[in-house]
């Protein structure tokens, strides 16, 4: 297991800089997934580090190397791609075998090697089979038997399940999250889809345009955003955002009122927050219920109704033209084209000011980082809710 | 969407009239490469043969120089073809894959080779050649058809080259491979097709080459098959059936290389044409 260190990374094509000083940490066995929306930079930014990016400005350390100008060959990495980039003119073991014979294997090794990897990850049967005749699933598990064959310890992932069906992809995940367990390695992940981020990482950094937005554990993400696009982009569907105005100040939070708002108090420190000022309320989808007692009540006309089952999607479209995704229960009787109220606890809403910054939550669960434990399934050892109490 | 009777009708005609066009000389050269002198030359000619000889290939393999054209044009053309495979997959590979200065300069200099007709270099080539001593050599041949195929040779190449994704490589990188390793293990078995479009393109071409074969050579010995069938064409008369038989036997090792690798040409011509 080794750390990957970037420090001040930069990166220009042409006029354009799409990496704009970069720092990371990704501590020694942890699965660290960078979200972002598409060119926001992650992809550039994982190249980088296995090396097929030159870098600019900054610095690449894999444990205690600075392989900023090194060959990919002799970084220690493994790279599944998007597309798997396997060798289609060779057969599974083929593919599977190559980078040992590269690396001047004696050939029992590479046969031994080879069978393990290949019985690890089921695919046995397949050895002598061409990419063409395996399945998507199939040839993403080839992929990532050439990456584990190889014996580094840091594993880079390019939206890796991108190409598969919803079902694989659920498939792959605990897969993917049962070799980290079990190979304890270092794993780099780039994903531009959230719910990967959710479920697989023990950290996640979230990029926008070159930058580094927020890195926390998934669920401090969910629930304490640095600012307006994490909280946009963390979390499914969308959270709603409603500007606002600041009406007053105190020491439990800010009183805000908008057009269709009625003056709510959104428990948050006030930190540099005047009466006045412009702002904007946020609201996850799924604290924007049907109102009960206490909740604040926005009303509109229903635009869309998603039924799920368990619940269902609902899209208000308020008079000012606010759209507001909710979710309610499944078994509400809503229909489109119906006026319908829709309302949220004060406690669940977040602030953001003007800039988009996140003011912080008095009420939201406080998340610790926890070291990854190798004998503990990732997941469970990503992140600890400590407790909900006020700050 | 379906056709109307009489549209297919249409086409059908219009095709069989492009196939006769298109392979009525060939017809008209092997069947006549069979008859008999007197029907060869009547003037009432036959589309189908009345009689029957193989005197005319028999002669021509016998008493003529033929034997020996045929081997220079063979040694000639594989030469060429050889040579230019190698160098536009290394070119091509350079050109359409690594990060150089100048490369798109360069790459728009080669294909200039072909803003010139070949009659306009043809005397600096021959005084190059002399000066060199390849004056009446195979050699010099084999150096100028080179010359004029490789550039055209580098740009069929590119579809090819575009076709293999370029993380097939980059994963290869990842795994320890040399830039040559990675050539030779996999890009050129990814290519096999533009490989052999380029080659047989190469080895018509050369076989095919009148202009430069007539000046630069000079000797009956070096001569090969454009030049030593023009030469059956005598100052008072035309041995017709030696020139006939000749043409036939000339097609062979075309028709026998297309047999082979010939669907791969028709995939470089086509590829990169449709996404």
């Amino acid at each position: 297991m080794v750390a990957v260190t970037l420090r001040g990374l930069r990166k220009r094509f042409g006029a354009a800089e799409v990496i704009k000083g970069v720092d990371l940490e990704f501590a020694a066995g942890e699965f660290s997934v960078i979200v972002g929306p598409s060119g926001c930079g992650k992809s550039t930014l994982l190249r980088m580090i296995a090396g097929l990016e030159e870098v600019d400005e900054g610095e690449v350390r894999i444990g205690e190397r600075d392989v900023t100008d090194a060959d990919p060959k002799d970084r220690g990495v493994a790279m599944v791609f998007q597309n798997y980039a396997l060798y289609p003119h060779m057969s599974v073991r083929q593919n599977l075998s190559f980078a040992l014979e590269m690396a001047r294997r004696p050939k029992a090794d590479i046969d031994a090697k080879v069978c393990a990897v290949a019985d690890a990850l089921h695919i046995g049967e397949l050895l002598d089979r061409k990419p063409s005749q395996l399945s998507g699933g199939q040839r993403q598990r080839v992929a990532l038997g050439r990456a584990i064959v190889r014996d580094v310890g840091v594993f880079l992932f390019d939206e890796p399940l991108s190409n598969l069906d919803a079902a694989l992809r659920v498939a792959m995940r605990a897969e993917l999250a049962r070799l980290h367990r079990e190979l304890r390695c270092t794993i780099v992940y780039v994903t531009h889809d959230q719910v990967e981020a959710m479920t697989l990482a023990d950290r996640i950094v979230v990029l926008q345009a070159g930058n580094v937005m927020q890195v926390g554990a998934p669920l401090q993400l969910y629930h304490r955003p640095a600012n307006a696009f994490v909280a946009g982009f963390i979390g499914s569907p969308r959270m709603n955002f409603i500007p606002v105005e600041v009406a007053s100040v105190g020491p439990d939070g800010a009183t805000v009122s908008g057009p269709e708002l009625p003056p709510t108090l959104a428990p948050t420190r006030v930190d540099g927050l005047a009466p006045g000022d412009k702002a904007t309320l946020g609201v996850r989808p799924e604290h924007l219920n049907l109102p009960t007692e206490g909740a604040t009540a926005i009303e509109g006309v229903v635009e869309l109704v998603e039924r799920l089952g368990r619940e269902t999607g609902v899209r208000v479209r308020t008079a000012s033209g606010l759209a507001l995704d909710a979710i309610v229960d499944g078994a509400a009787t809503v229909a489109a084209g119906e006026r319908l109220a829709v309302g949220f606890r004060p406690d669940a809403c977040h602030l953001f000011n003007a800039e988009g910054r996140a003011l912080e939550r008095r009420f939201a669960p406080q998340i610790v980082d926890a070291p990854p434990r190798p004998d503990v399934h990732p997941l469970a050892a990503s992140a600890t809710i400590a407790s909900r109490s006020e700050q | 969407m379906r056709r109307s009777p009489g549209v297919n009708l249409a086409l059908a005609i219009g095709l069989a009239f492009l196939a006769i066009i298109a392979l009525l000389p060939f017809w008209w050269v092997i069947s006549s490469s069979i008859k008999a002198t007197n029907e060869i030359v009547s003037t009432t000619p036959t589309m189908v043969p009345h009689s029957f000889t193989l005197e005319h290939f028999a002669k021509l393999l016998t008493s003529s120089d033929y034997p020996r054209f045929l081997l220079n044009s063979l040694a000639v053309s594989a030469a060429s073809m050889a040579v230019t495979v190698v160098l536009a997959v290394l070119s091509g590979y350079a050109f359409f894959r690594l990060r150089f200065a100048g490369r798109d300069f360069l790459y728009r200099a080669i294909l200039l080779a072909y803003a010139f007709p070949a009659i306009v270099v043809l005397v600096p080539l021959y005084g190059m050649m002399s000066a060199v001593r390849l004056i009446d050599n195979l050699f010099a041949l084999v150096v100028i058809n080179v010359t004029f195929a490789v550039p055209f040779a580098i740009w069929m190449m590119r579809a090819f080259l575009a076709a293999v994704p370029l993380e097939i490589e980059e994963a290869a990188r990842l795994d320890g491979a040399s830039r040559l390793t990675i050539l030779r293990r996999i890009i050129v078995p990814l290519i096999a097709p533009g490989i052999a479009s380029v080659g047989i393109f190469a080895f018509i071409s050369s076989w095919t080459e009148y202009l430069f074969a007539s000046v630069l050579i000079q000797s009956d010995a070096n001569k090969t098959i454009p030049v030593g069938l023009a030469g059956i064409i005598g100052q008072y008369q035309v041995d017709w059936g030696l020139m006939l038989a000749g043409a036939t036997i000339t097609t062979l090792p075309v028709v026998v290389l297309f047999f082979f690798i010939g669907r791969y040409f028709v995939a470089g011509l086509t590829a990169g044409a449709i996404k």
